[in-house]
């Protein structure tokens, strides 16, 4: 043990609440996966492979693919070696944290925009981020790595759509970086990859399962540009005592072009059952274009709005009309801080089970709905019932 | 196991670590939502995982590595909410409550570090591990570690100069 005057009591009073334990034990058991609506986030790569995958044009698809892989791989040893350097010494390994600022709504909007471009029509920035060593060498207009703070800066003022395209390359690159340096890490055990191939049904019948869920969800059919895919999670290696709870289809709806940052969709069902669990809009495009609240306001708006939820979630889903209990409700802050809320997240419980929910508070609309446990939904969706 | 022992199983874990890991994850991540996601992407790798322990020590070692596996791929690819101030923090979780002004101070030092020195602080530091045990949890090199630490003793000092003494740390 160490002869060190920092020690356990300084945490004494981080604790962890009685509630939050039951809410731990009641989504584990009922195999309530936060990675499928609100974890996922496309790096680089995946990005890559999804706009090869989705895009509309075929060969043009994967020409733009090869391209902008050229331009990943072409890196010059030293450029390679700046973004590791950078990486390693970065203020926070998040995303956003180890930016000087967040981004605007606006920028958010044309960050999508131009992101689809990047990876879709290969629209690269002339010049790339500029390096410093101090502050002081930075003009407080250019984006600009400071070494001495380790952040990326972003300009006091919104970013021209070049601005843009830099931060964008520069961000690409970075999680290339990441992604290839990841794969040097020799693992200390194999694992299996819990992604395997869709069985006992096949992708073009679950899509049209999770379209029925996601018309319902949306009031409308998204339509033909928008381009559907499979993931099937299997994580607990044919043991039928978890894999009944946890194993899962997730079908995510994109569109041409798609990218880290831009709206998309997703349903999800239980791997054995076909039984609903989740569908939602996700992405930093669909946050940017949702009214800000104040955090008093969010909360406040979100007590009075329950009424709707609540109706919402029965001529939706068929649930009865009022929850038994509402467990939590909170100012729910995707891309924000501080008083910057758009969401409020709801638990609800019917009987047993916790249904989660995400609420565009402007639009007054749900944003996901994640139900958890064996709930008969009241009505017959396909004819896929085993 | 069927199913009923294995709730039951998780149950009792989740009693038995789940504060513990709160602990960690909360400093690392500086967020309560985060953390429970974090936390619960944790318990749901162990039922579906598993694996045979040799000791309580061994499944207390397990479970940290998972979540600080989970933290790191959190904080670089999905990672939504942003760290809250500590002083946020002090007035909703009460978290300094009965601390003198030195604490205080040292909690708040760590609470601002960035997250490759903190990780190794708060495993080195406040829970114990050796260097090798800490590299084995974070799977970084040992050398690493150690660089790290030096690094955060060297970064907590000159913040520390604030008050009193700074912040004294053994060197290894």
């Amino acid at each position: 043990m160490n002869n060190y005057n920092l020690n356990k009591g300084l945490f004494n009073n981080i604790e962890i609440s009685d509630e939050m334990k039951e809410e731990l034990f009641e989504n584990c058991k009922n195999g309530k996966r936060t990675a499928d609506v609100r974890f996922k986030h496309a790096g680089a790569l995946t990005a890559l492979l999804i706009a090869a995958l989705v895009g509309g044009t075929g060969v043009g698809a994967t020409a733009y693919y090869q391209s902008v892989m050229k331009r990943m791989e072409s890196m010059p040893q030293e450029e390679v070696k700046e973004y590791v350097q950078d990486i390693n010494n970065d203020f926070s390994v998040t995303i956003s944290g180890s930016w000087s600022r967040q981004l605007t709504n606006d920028e958010s909007l044309r960050l999508a925009e131009l992101e689809r471009k990047y990876y879709g029509e290969n629209l690269f920035p002339e010049q790339e981020v500029q390096h410093v060593k101090t502050l002081s060498e930075w003009d407080g207009k250019s984006v600009c790595y400071v070494e001495e703070d380790n952040l990326l800066h972003l300009p006091d003022a919104e970013m021209s759509n070049d601005q843009l395209l830099m931060f964008i390359d520069y961000s690409a690159k970075k999680d290339y970086v990441i992604e290839k340096e990841a794969e040097k890490i020799e693992p200390e055990e194999e694992v299996a990859s819990p992604y395997v191939d869709v069985e006992d049904i096949s992708e073009d019948e679950l899509i049209e399962r999770g379209r029925e869920y996601l018309v319902k969800f949306l009031g409308k059919d998204l339509g033909n540009e928008w381009h559907a895919r499979v993931e099937a999670f299997k994580p607990s290696e044919s043991d039928p005592s978890v894999g009944l709870t946890h194993d899962s289809y997730t079908i995510y709806w994109e569109q041409e072009g798609a990218t880290p940052n831009s709206t998309d969709y997703v349903v999800g069902f239980g791997m054995h059952k076909l039984d609903f669990r989740f569908v939602a809009v996700r992405g930093r495009e669909h946050w940017a274009t949702l009214k800000s609240y104040t955090k008093e306001e969010a909360l406040k708006k979100g007590e009075s709005d329950e009424a709707k939820v609540f109706k919402q979630l029965h001529e939706m889903f068929g649930l009865p009309e009022e929850p038994d209990v509402v467990k939590k409700v909170e100012a729910y802050q995707d891309y924000s801080e501080g008083d910057d809320c758009r969401q409020i997240r709801y638990i609800f419980k019917y009987g047993d089970n916790p249904v989660d929910i995400l609420w565009d508070l402007a639009d007054e609309k749900l944003a996901s709905v994640e139900i958890c446990g064996n709930m008969d939904l009241g009505y017959e969706l396909g004819d896929f019932d085993e | 196991m069927n199913q009923e022992e294995r709730n039951k199983d998780l149950e009792q874990v989740i009693e038995k670590y789940s504060n513990a890991l709160y602990k960690i994850c909360f400093m690392i991540l500086k967020n309560e939502q985060d953390t429970n996601d974090v936390l619960q992407e944790t318990f749901i790798t162990y039922m579906t995982k598993k694996p045979d322990f040799k000791s309580e020590e061994h499944k207390k070692a397990w479970l940290i590595k998972v979540s600080q596996n989970k933290c790191k791929e959190f904080l670089r690819f999905h990672k939504k909410h942003a760290g809250v101030p500590l002083e946020e923090v002090e007035e909703r979780f009460e978290i300094t409550n009965g601390m003198n002004v030195e604490d205080r101070e040292k909690l708040r030092l760590i609470w601002n570090l960035n997250y490759k020195l903190k990780s190794v602080v708060i495993l080195y530091y406040i829970e114990g591990y050796s260097v090798k045990e800490t590299a084995e949890i974070l799977r970084i090199s040992e050398g690493a570690v150690k660089k790290r630490l030096q690094r955060a003793r060297e970064s907590l000092a000159h913040l520390g100069k604030a008050f009193e003494g700074g912040i004294v740390c053994e060197q290894l």
